[in-house]
């Protein structure tokens, strides 16, 4: 893949050597999500399949699943 | 989007394998009434009955999806004795499989994203308009896609708290640079380096 991986972590930020911190800025901005993006991570997803039973069971609603053999919300 | 915030309790699951516990019980009900593909979405009720995908609950094709409006529907029409809060009784669980993992305490999960970059012509830096990418199912199953205006992967970074807290100096102050140790350096750096756009 030619081109430059962009990472960001929010809430860890590491500063390379010598790298100016407002290209650090926009790297965040470049990176990270922008409105409209990743809509799915809207939703309060919880990761307990137990605890999503015991929630929907009190509030008396439906669960919604999205299973797969990674985790659908990103690698861990 | 609000459907799903509001009428539903969603959950997103990785299957590892099978839990051998009630919630292994619970998801193994659920897939003997459905197939499981990877990546498929399932609306169940808390009694563990399946509302969505049907009719094609047993296709077997991944990316079998639910439409949650449909969902709701099926599940509305269900007598309300049936789904009022507390018609089922869910209790704590009282032993987990201990083969899977768990959190470890006082450990911190950070967000962390990956996008491709690239240099325009004046050097700046912005981002890939079209992205090719493979996905390897397996040796023989290669998935070449193109993504238009791809949006960012997604990892999550776990940190034990003694790597977390080795990055969080006693005397933190705006500006201030040290060095990083190896152990949660690699974890920040080369770990989430991974492509988890797909």
């Amino acid at each position: 893949m030619k081109g430059i991986s962009g990472l960001l972590l929010l809430g860890a930020a590491l500063s390379p050597q010598g790298a100016p911190a407002p290209e650090l800025e926009k790297v965040h901005a470049l990176v990270k999500a922008s409105s409209g993006e990743a809509r799915w991570d809207e939703i309060p997803w919880l990761t307990s399949l137990w605890e999503a039973r015991k929630k929907a069971a009190a509030e008396g609603k439906p669960l919604f699943i999205w299973a797969a053999n990674g985790n659908p919300l990103g690698v861990t | 989007m609000k459907l799903l915030r509001e009428q539903f309790v969603p959950v997103a699951l990785t299957i590892h394998g099978v839990y051998q516990d009630a919630e292994g019980e619970f998801w193994n009900s659920i897939k003997k009434q459905c197939t499981y593909r990877t990546g498929n979405h399932h609306a169940v009720t808390p009694a563990g009955n399946v509302l969505c995908p049907t009719p094609n609950c047993n296709s077997g094709s991944v990316g079998s999806f639910c439409k949650p409006k449909e969902a709701f529907d099926r599940w509305t029409a269900l007598p309300e004795a049936e789904r009022r809060p507390g018609a089922v009784q869910v209790e704590d669980l009282k032993t987990k499989d201990a083969r899977f993992p768990e959190r470890p305490a006082g450990s911190l999960v950070l967000k962390g994203y990956n996008r491709p970059l690239e240099r325009g012509p004046g050097g700046e830096l912005k981002r890939v308009k079209e992205y090719w990418d493979c996905q390897e199912l397996s040796p023989e199953s290669v998935n070449w896609k193109k993504f238009v205006d791809p949006e960012p992967g997604r990892t999550w970074v776990w940190l034990t708290r003694e790597q977390w807290t080795s990055i969080v100096p006693a005397d933190l102050k705006p500006g201030k640079t040290f060095p990083v140790p190896d152990a949660a350096a690699g974890r920040l750096v080369r770990l989430p380096l991974l492509n988890t756009m797909y």
